[in-house]
Formats: structure tokens, C-alpha cells, sequence
């Protein structure tokens, strides 16, 4: 059979190879197929190639490529077809040989923490921002109620910022000095000042602590941080939130308990606990055999915050709730040293 | 702090039993860490009595007794130099928990041979079962309990009346609450969350009938209240009491008058120092440090002074550090005759940066720092002059008390309605009350709220919320339930970046890069290493060290290191990381991208565009040559091999650069592979991200490969040739593969040949041969036109 070398002709053959192979049911059917079309004498395909060279140069540029890509085509199909038949046939099928891991890229646990959290958020209908990481004075501190003379504010908790900062800023601060934040809670007066009342917000973010780093301390580390602000916020929706976000990132019934606690920036503090997911409350090393995990801080936004975002005094009220995202990745993931999310060692990296 | 659980039941004689103190006051006050026997080394020690003591016949300083524990009379073997028959000891049987001379882990006895005799326990010390504080041991003698009337074989404690518990509390939870700062102000609490009677008799203040003394303060806004009496004393060892509570609160015992105001300082929370009055001259002054003025302090530090610090001094020197530590010059000693007791008021913020000035923390500045009340003193110096008196044949000589502006204790307002609000529940306003009147407060209830007057010693009661936290706590967290958050259904704002970040962070992943994370802040080593000038970078005033003192403007000083760390065990790998990148005027989040191995760059370039056209970030990429004196925003060209970067830009403005690594600072970092590096812009890519994308629809009809191979003069950059075949192949052209460049015999020397794949396809026909020829022949007209190019024939 002689082949006309056209574009619809070489998908014919295509097709006629196909329909055989899916016939073929033994070794033998699949060598008769490989002489039919490749055949060293006859075959269909080797005619076509040695014919090339009777035609033009125009029409070898054409076809000379088309007929090597079809002919190593069906010879890779033929092979895979040939050895599918074999090791069908033999009986030294062994499923308990290794499979052959992908590679793949990994995702730093920090990151999978907060996408986790970013999607809890979300469908709670959370807004979510990251906000800057070098920031005024005045959102990191006078703004929560942190004034000049608070215990926080002592230069061995906080980087301060030598270099002029020459940002522009929708509020004008001039005497205001500059800080690595020390916490995503910086986040709240600027949020509420862009985008006024009602708000619900979660913050994720890197922040920073100056101290010396062990297993329990890092001076670079995550946090989040989310709060909520309407005209009737009360602490059982702050019991509730706190509640069904570790529900949400646990998948269990967990249950949170809310205990006095103190915080410049809310009024009431309270310092929530969840039910220890990893014992049921039994006691374990986690909860320190208590059956209750600390689990950050939290409390009704203070009035001050509220003047200090230039709300009308009392007609919102707000909850705030925030914690470590390490602390959070440490315990999901059993990690026993914060420093490893910093430290980016690939042979742990590449565990996630 | 630590609290004596027999000392707070003084005051509430019907106190919790330890566990469940433990939990409710945790639950509704402040966080109890632990409450635990106070004396675990006396809980298997027993009286025993000596029956016979006899010489060890191998040891000089060791005698064997006959000891009678109650039941059996036990051989024994000790070194106590003070054992006679007949004496009532202390006896640690055979797996009783000791600790050897007070020192170290405790250990549990076993039977022993001792120089070749038998023990069977040990006759203690007090310093062996923990009582050496309130019983000092002379040197190697046993404790003598012939004192006592216990019978053999009763348990010690029993015998000497000593049970407590030690209850631990954590300060962090009650910083906001310095009336818990003592046992008084514990036990207040305790009374109130447990709603049981106390009994808190004040000493009656009898102080001021006396001759006045003369006392100056210059500085009244960090002294507001200067109270100082003048006493006789006679100076000698503490009462048994006393001792013992201070051990157990972890205080040290020195003599009975300092022993007192550390009471004090126990159950009032009240800072007291005590001046010997015959080392100072003339009256005491409370006033700022002279600079460079010094003092030596009870811990025989000195320390020079500054305005900072105030200091209590008198005509000569400055006598104390104010609420901080005395002079080492006017301590009271075993002579002390006349002593100048303070107990006063210093300003929180004035004393915690005095005491961080001098690098001294002490328990009084552990009250100070948190504001106790100006009246404290009003109830703690009558007390002090009072236990003085009993344990220290004290008289008052004379006294003075500056207290010019008295506190007064403000009302706040409390409406019903806002309790309600902020809690979610209602709970019923004489329930409120009463809550609040147990804690101290005066309330007055009308009828839609209260005005709440708090007791003396509550400085945290301010607004409104204050109060409602009393509520709250009191009344039980735990009875309010959760409620959902309720309000208009709105769709949440996700900041553009953080969205886009996580798309490309999955992208990244999806195309096997590996995520890293690394610091904001590098050093001067780093600046060197990278070659870049401290100029731009932004400093911090207070670093942790001089390795991280700057803030990062690229990810890939910090990141590149983290590579060649990682490369050690991972060989070449790809990886990523976004994050901050600070200046002066902006902040900026970036993307930067590494990958090492062969074919970095290539291989990185494919990255970034597949990031890009997934991302649908339109882009157009060309070549910047510095050395060519082609500009680019990019500062960093000493990390570029040959100077040269491939930058992408969206319209005009830049997405970022590609670039091999230079030479000079791989060699620096040790980098052993071809590495290659990208960094773009996250703002850039929100803003030029494209809401729509165009597909291909794939043709019906047949695709037709053109394998063609040019050879061109060296210098020819594909990207030219590839230019050429985009203009010219048009909608019909649907894509170029470069499949390999060659170069040798028999090309002529300086050419090389593109051997690439033309792949082209119509929508609405089959292409015919002489479509393609003639492209062709146009292609290679125009090649050779514009670089020389000559068809090579690979038929």
C-alpha cells in the first residue's frame, strides 16, 4: 500500500494504527502491526519516508518532519503496548515494589497555618490584611492605650527605628518614632480609620520582639490577630468566634473557656483556653495535665481604642482575639522549637 | 509571688481546700500556677528519741546510737556533734526523702554501712529537711527537739505544728492589681470570689502623737507620700513566726527589724526600709540624683547616679535608691540603736526606670512598678510600728508624714443598659451589686444603674468597663454563653497582595519550588558578603546584635544564605520566598525566586513566565546591560554576572529582574552551583494583573511543523531571531521552539546555527505547502537581510 503524502492521509494512518493496537491482544498481534506499518520491507510507513526523496526540497522541509514525528510516535506506542501484554502475561507482578515519588514543592508551615486560618476567616465573612511590618509609635502603641510610661514600651521588648522614616501617612504624626511592630494588634486603629464601622478583620502577620532566641523565643515571629466591631459586639460573640475557629481548625467539638486576664488595649481581658485537643481534656504534656491549652488573648475592645480611631464615644463596642501563629503551627504540627520556622531547613521544609 | 496558704487562712478561716482554690480563683481572678506543700522534706521525717550513743570504733567524728522510732529501736550512725542519750531528733528512716546538707537534689535513704557499721536512717539537720532558714543549724549538729513534748515515731510536722501549702501566683495575671501583691490583698479577693467572712482588723494609727520630725521632698510628683518615724529598737533574731513566713514566701532571714518590714512588705504589699539612724546626719531628703553622685547599695554594688533616679539622702549622701534597695552605710546592724523607718509612696513609671537605671529589680519594685494607693501607708506604717514594738521593744521618737494631695478614690458611673450590652446577658442589678460590695465597693443603685465608689485599695476601677469586668468575673465567665456573630451579610475585603501572594505561593509550590522563610535583618558581614552599601538601608537604634541592625531591602542576601546552608544536604534546589522589603519612604512586599543547578537561568526564566502567564500578568521582557550603560532601577548589579539582567515590565513600569549569579559573590558565599535568581514586585504584579485571559481555541484543522536551522554570526542573540519569526509569522505562527544551537565543523568559525521548530496552524483552513514556503523564503530573506542568516539544508 502506497501512501499519499497529505495532512488528511497521515491521520488516517494514525487512526488505522490505533484501531489495531486496541484490537491487539497478544505479542504476536502487535509485532503483525509493527510489520504492516513498519516493516523494514513493506511497511506502510517506512514506503512513505523512503519516498521522500523523490520529492522536492519544498515538500521534504514539509513532510520530512511530519513522517519522523508520526514514525517515533507509533514506535513508542507500539513499545508500551507491547510491554503492557508482557507483564500481563508474566506472573512476576510485584505490587509491593516502591512507587517512584514526584517531586514536589512544599509550602512553608507558616504559610499553610495562615491559609488555613485566611479561609476560616473568610467564610466568617473576615476582611483580611497584612499591614506594614515597620510602623508608627502611635499604632503600636499609643493607640492601644500603651502610653510612653508602659511597662511595653521599654526599649528591650521593641526595635526602634534609627533612620528617619520619610513615609507619607494618612494621618499626620510628626513627633511619632518608628518600631518593627510588636504585634498585629497595630493593625487596629488603622483599620478602623480606613474603613470606619461595622468591621470584621483578621490580621496574619510577621511581627517582631527584641529578645534572645531559644526554643520558646524567637525576635522575628507570627502572629494573628482578628477583631470585631459593631454596635452590639458582646463577649459571647467573642466566645463564640474564638470557640468555632479552633472547631473550624481542629475539626472538633473544642470547647474554649475565657478567664480574667489584662490588656491595655480591652476592657474586659480575658485570656482564653481551649479544651486540649490532643488528650480530650485527659491531660497530656501539651496541656501540662491540665486538660487546657493557653491559647493568646483577648477582650472587649477599651473605649480608648475607639477614641483613638475618632469613633463616637459609645456608640460601638468590639471584641478583640488574637495569638501566635507559631505557637499555633507548633502545636498542629508537634513542633517542639519556634526556631525552626526561621531557620528554613529543607529537610524539614520539605516534610509539609 | 508566693503566698503561705495558713497565713491568708488567718485572715478567711474558712479558705478553700488547696485544689479548689486553685481552680476558682484561677477561673475568676487571677492565675494560680500552684499550691503545694510547703514543706516536702519533712513529710517523712519523725521524732525519734536517742536511747544509747556510743563511739564508732573506726571514726572519730561519727557515733553509733540506739534510737528509738516509736516502735523499735534502730541502729544508727551520725555525725552530729551535739547527740546525747536522751535526746529528742529528728529521724529520716530508711526511704525517707532528704537532702544532704541543704544542698541538691533531694535523695531518698537507703540502709547503709557506714565505716563498716549499719544505719538504718539518719538523724537530720534542719538543713536537711528544709527548716535551716527558720532554724539556722550550728555547724554539724543535729536538730535538738528535746523541746518539744511529741512523742517517738510522730510525724515532725505534727510535732512542730508546721503544715502549709505554698500557693504560687502567676505576677503576669495580676499586674493590672497591686492590692494582690500581699496577703491581705489576697485574702480580700479570696473572700470576695468566695463570698466568705474575713477578718481583716486594721491596726489603729496612733503614730502621729508624737513630736513631728522634719523630712523635705523636693520631688512630690515621684514621692507622693513620705512617711518617717523614728523608733528605738533593740536588734536581735526575728520571732519564729515571722522567720517562717518569710522563708516561705522565699525571703531570707537577717534580723528582727529588717525581718519586719519584709513582713510587711507580705502582708501589705508595702515597700518599708528602715535608715540606722546614728549613720545619718541631719534630716532626710527625697529628691533627683546629682549626676555622677554614687552609692553603695546592701548588695555592696555601687552605682553612679543620674536625674533619673530618686533617691532618699541626707545633708551628706544619698542614703537609698528610693523603693528600690538601701546604702550598704546605713543598714541596721546587731548595734543598731535608732532606727528611721520609711513607709511611702513612689511613682510606678519614676522607680521602674530608676530600678532598670541601676540594673537592680527587688521585691519593691515589683509593688512600685504597679501603682499601689498613695493609702497604703495609712494602714501599713501602724502596722509595722506595731510588730516592732512586740518584736523589737520598739518606742516612737518622733514621726513625720508628707502627704500633701490625700488620694481620693473617684465614683463611676455604671448604667444597666451597658452591663447588658458588652456582657450579652442580663444579670439582674442587685445581683451586680451585691458582687461589687463584696469586693469593696459602695455602691449606690438607681433605677437604671449604680454609681460605684471603690475601696481604698483598688486604683484599676476607672471607667465604666472597669466596673463591668468586676461584674463579670465575679458573677462567673463561664455562665455566659457563646452567641454568633450576628450583622449584614458582606463580602469580605481581601487585601489584593495577600490574595495574590497565596496564588503565587501555589503556583510556586505546583511547579516543585520550595518555600523558605528568612529574616528581615542582616548585618555588616552580609553588606560585605553582597557588596552593597549600608546607605539605603533602614537601622535599627536597639539590634539584638550587629548581624541584624539593618532591614532588608532584597529577600536575597538572607535567602541566598539559606541556600548555600541548605545546599550541603539538598545538592542544587529550587525555592522561594515573599516577604517585606524596607526603605526609608515605602515598604514593599517582594517575590524573590532562586534555583541552582545547570541551566539555572533557563530553567528560572520558564518559571517566571508560566508565574506570570498563570498569574495573567502581561509582560514583556528585554535584556538590561549595564556595562552598555543601559539604566535600571535595579541597585544590585554587582549580583549579576556580566552586569546583565533579563527585566520584565507590565507597559512601563518594571515587574522585576532575572539574573545569573556573579562569580565574585558565589565565591563569596560558597555557592558551588550555577545559581540563577529572579525578584519581583508584588504591588506591581495586583496592579498590572489582568481580570480577563485570552484562550486559543485549538484548531480543527492540522498543525504543520516547520523544522528550520539558520546559521547566524555569533553575536546574534536568539531573541533577535525569534523577534523576526513572531513579527513576520502572524496569527498563523502558533509557536517557536529552540531545539538546540550548534557550533563547529563544519560552521564556519564565529557563526553558530539555531536548530529550531515552527509550528503553524490555521483557524478556518488546512494550510497548503506553498503557505508555508513562502513564509519561509520571506523568513529567511529577512534573517539574512538583517543578520547575515544563511538556511542551513538539513535534509
Amino acid at each position: 500500500m502506497k501512501l499519499k503524502l497529505n495532512n488528511e492521509s497521515l491521520a488516517q494512518l494514525q487512526k488505522e494504527i490505533d484501531d489495531a493496537l486496541v484490537g491487539a491482544r497478544t505479542t504476536e498481534d502487535v509485532d503483525a502491526v509493527r510489520v504492516q506499518y513498519l516493516g523494514r520491507k513493506n511497511g506502510v510507513l517506512t514506503e512513505a519516508l523512503k519516498s521522500l526523496k523523490d520529492l522536492g526540497l519544498e515538500e521534504k522541509k514539509v513532510f520530512g518532519p511530519l513522517l519522523n514525528d508520526l514514525k517515533n510516535r507509533i514506535e513508542e506506542q507500539l513499545t508500551r503496548a507491547e510491554h503492557a501484554l508482557d507483564v500481563d502475561q508474566s506472573a512476576a507482578r510485584d505490587l509491593t515494589l516502591p512507587g517512584i515519588v514526584p517531586e514536589t514543592g512544599h509550602l512553608h508551615p507558616m504559610t499553610l497555618v495562615q491559609h488555613e486560618l485566611m479561609d476560616i476567616f473568610r467564610s466568617m465573612g473576615f476582611m483580611i490584611v497584612e499591614g506594614p511590618e515597620l510602623d508608627q509609635e502611635f499604632y503600636n502603641f499609643e493607640s492601644l492605650n500603651i502610653p510612653k510610661t508602659h511597662p511595653a514600651r521599654d526599649i528591650q521588648d521593641t526595635f526602634f527605628i534609627k533612620t528617619p522614616i520619610t513615609r507619607k501617612e494618612k494621618r499626620d504624626l510628626p513627633k511619632t518614632g518608628w518600631v518593627m511592630r510588636t504585634h498585629t494588634s497595630n493593625m487596629q486603629v488603622r483599620i478602623m480609620e480606613e474603613y470606619g464601622a461595622p468591621l470584621r478583620c483578621v490580621v496574619p502577620a510577621r511581627v517582631f520582639r527584641n529578645e534572645s532566641t531559644d526554643a520558646s523565643h524567637e525576635h522575628t515571629f507570627y502572629q494573628f490577630e482578628c477583631f470585631v466591631v459593631d454596635e452590639k459586639i458582646n463577649i459571647g460573640n467573642l466566645l463564640w468566634t474564638i470557640q468555632e475557629i479552633f472547631r473550624q481548625l481542629y475539626k472538633k467539638d473544642v470547647k474554649v473557656r475565657l478567664r480574667p486576664g489584662y490588656f491595655p488595649f480591652t476592657e474586659p481581658s480575658f485570656e482564653p483556653d481551649m479544651s486540649c485537643v490532643f488528650c480530650d481534656g485527659v491531660g497530656c504534656r501539651v496541656c501540662k495535665y491540665t486538660g487546657w491549652v493557653e491559647m493568646g488573648g483577648s477582650g472587649m475592645i477599651h473605649p480608648n481604642v475607639f477614641k483613638a480611631a475618632g469613633f463616637p464615644e459609645g456608640k460601638y463596642t468590639g471584641f478583640a482575639f488574637g495569638m501566635g501563629m507559631s505557637r499555633l503551627a507548633m502545636l498542629k504540627y508537634g513542633l517542639p522549637d519556634v526556631r525552626l520556622f526561621m531557620d528554613s531547613d529543607l529537610r524539614i521544609l520539605k516534610q509539609f | 509571688m508566693l503566698f503561705s496558704y495558713q497565713w491568708l487562712k488567718t485572715y478567711v478561716p474558712s479558705i478553700p481546700e488547696p485544689n479548689i482554690l486553685k481552680e476558682e480563683l484561677t477561673r475568676r481572678s487571677v492565675e494560680v500556677e500552684s499550691i503545694a506543700d510547703a514543706y516536702p522534706l519533712m513529710r517523712d521525717i519523725i521524732v525519734a528519741e536517742v536511747r544509747a550513743v556510743d563511739r564508732h570504733p573506726d571514726a572519730d567524728r561519727l557515733v553509733v546510737c540506739n534510737v528509738y522510732d516509736g516502735k523499735n529501736e534502730i541502729q544508727v550512725v551520725c555525725g552530729g556533734s551535739n547527740v546525747r542519750a536522751g535526746m529528742r531528733v529528728a529521724l529520716a528512716p530508711v526511704g525517707a526523702t532528704v537532702q544532704w546538707h541543704g544542698e541538691g537534689e533531694p535523695i531518698v535513704l537507703e540502709k547503709a554501712k557506714i565505716r563498716g557499721l549499719e544505719s538504718f536512717g539518719m538523724i537530720c539537720s534542719t538543713s536537711e529537711i528544709g527548716l535551716a532558714g527558720i532554724f539556722p543549724p550550728h555547724e554539724r549538729e543535729v536538730f535538738d527537739l528535746s523541746g518539744t513534748q511529741a512523742a517517738p515515731g510522730a510525724p515532725l510536722a505534727q510535732a512542730l505544728n508546721m503544715h502549709d501549702y505554698i500557693v504560687d501566683i502567676d505576677n503576669k495575671s495580676m499586674t493590672h492589681r497591686p492590692d494582690l501583691f500581699s496577703h491581705r490583698g489576697l485574702a480580700r479577693e479570696i473572700a470576695a470570689v468566695f463570698n466568705l467572712e474575713m477578718h481583716l482588723a486594721e491596726v489603729e494609727d496612733t503614730i502621729g502623737n508624737v513630736p513631728a520630725m522634719h523630712s523635705v521632698v523636693e520631688d512630690a510628683e515621684a514621692c507622693r507620700r513620705y512617711r518617717l518615724i523614728e523608733l528605738e529598737v533593740t536588734v536581735a533574731q526575728a520571732p519564729e513566726i515571722v522567720r517562717n513566713r518569710l522563708q516561705l514566701c522565699g525571703i531570707k532571714s537577717i534580723n528582727n527589724v529588717v525581718d519586719i518590714t519584709n513582713y510587711i512588705l507580705l502582708e501589705y504589699g508595702q515597700p518599708v526600709h528602715a535608715f540606722d539612724a546614728e549613720k545619718v546626719s541631719g534630716d532626710m531628703i527625697v529628691r533627683r540624683a546629682r549626676t555622677g553622685e554614687k552609692i553603695e547599695t546592701l548588695d555592696h554594688e555601687t552605682h553612679e547616679l543620674t536625674p533619673d533616679v530618686l533617691v532618699i539622702a541626707d545633708t551628706e549622701k544619698p542614703r537609698a535608691i528610693a523603693g528600690i534597695i538601701g546604702g550598704v552605710d546605713s543598714a541596721i546592724t546587731e548595734s543598731t540603736k535608732r532606727v528611721y523607718l520609711e513607709v511611702a509612696h513612689f511613682d510606678a513609671v519614676v522607680t521602674r526606670k530608676a530600678s532598670q537605671h541601676v540594673g537592680v529589680r527587688t521585691d519593691g519594685v515589683l509593688r512600685w512598678e504597679k501603682g499601689p494607693s498613695e493609702e497604703l501607708p495609712t494602714y501599713s506604717a501602724p502596722a509595722t510600728v506595731e510588730l516592732l514594738k512586740q518584736y523589737a521593744d520598739a518606742k516612737v521618737l518622733r514621726a513625720i508624714d508628707v502627704y500633701p494631695k490625700k488620694r481620693v478614690q473617684q465614683s463611676v458611673e455604671v448604667a444597666q443598659s451597658a452591663i447588658a450590652r458588652l456582657v450579652g446577658i442580663s444579670i439582674p442589678l442587685e445581683e451586680s451589686a451585691q458582687m461589687l460590695t463584696r469586693l469593696g465597693c459602695v455602691v449606690v443603685t438607681k433605677k437604671d444603674g449604680f454609681t460605684v465608689t471603690p475601696p481604698w485599695f483598688r486604683m484599676d476601677l476607672n471607667i465604666q468597663e472597669d466596673v463591668i469586668e468586676e461584674v463579670v468575673r465575679m458573677y462567673g465567665i463561664h455562665r455566659i454563653p457563646e452567641q454568633y456573630l450576628r450583622g449584614e451579610l458582606r463580602v469580605a475585603v481581601v487585601d489584593p497582595e495577600v490574595a495574590l501572594q497565596r496564588r503565587v505561593r501555589e503556583q510556586l509550590a505546583l511547579m516543585k519550588y520550595s518555600e523558605l522563610y528568612s529574616y528581615s535583618f542582616y548585618g555588616d558581614v552580609q553588606l560585605k558578603r553582597y557588596d552593597i552599601a549600608s546607605e539605603p538601608h533602614v537601622e535599627i537604634l536597639n539590634p539584638l546584635s550587629d548581624d541584624l541592625k539593618y532591614l532588608r531591602v532584597s529577600l536575597l542576601p538572607n535567602m541566598l544564605n539559606t541556600v548555600v546552608r541548605n545546599s550541603v544536604h539538598e545538592g542544587v534546589l529550587n525555592c522561594f520566598e515573599i516577604g517585606h522589603v524596607y526603605f526609608a519612604d515605602r515598604e514593599v512586599r517582594q517575590l524573590a525566586i532562586v534555583t541552582t543547578g545547570s541551566n539555572a537561568f533557563r530553567r528560572l526564566r520558564g518559571i517566571v513566565e508560566q508565574l506570570l502567564t498563570t498569574l495573567t500578568v502581561p509582560y514583556h521582557s528585554s535584556v538590561v546591560n549595564q556595562s552598555l550603560g543601559q539604566s535600571s532601577l535595579c541597585p544590585f548589579w554587582q549580583w549579576y554576572e556580566g552586569a546583565q539582567a533579563l527585566e520584565y515590565r507590565s507597559g512601563t513600569e518594571i515587574l522585576g529582574t532575572i539574573g545569573e549569579l556573579a562569580a565574585p559573590v558565589a565565591s563569596r558565599i560558597k555557592m558551588k552551583y550555577e545559581c540563577a535568581f529572579a525578584t519581583l514586585s508584588i504591588p506591581q504584579m495586583v496592579h498590572d494583573e489582568a481580570i480577563t485571559k485570552t484562550i486559543r481555541i485549538p484548531s480543527e484543522f492540522p498543525a504543520l511543523p516547520l523544522d528550520l536551522s539558520l546559521v547566524v554570526p555569533e553575536s546574534v542573540a536568539w531573541g533577535e531571531v525569534e523577534r523576526v519569526a513572531r513579527v513576520h509569522g502572524g496569527v498563523l505562527l502558533q509557536n517557536i521552539e529552540l531545539k538546540d544551537i550548534y557550533t563547529g565543523a563544519p560552521l564556519e568559525k564565529g557563526t553558530k546555527s539555531f536548530l529550531f521548530r515552527l509550528e503553524f496552524q490555521a483557524q478556518d483552513h488546512t494550510l497548503a505547502m506553498n503557505e508555508m514556503e513562502e513564509w519561509r523564503d520571506q523568513f529567511v530573506a529577512e534573517c539574512s537581510k538583517k543578520f547575515g542568516a544563511i538556511l542551513r539544508d538539513n535534509a
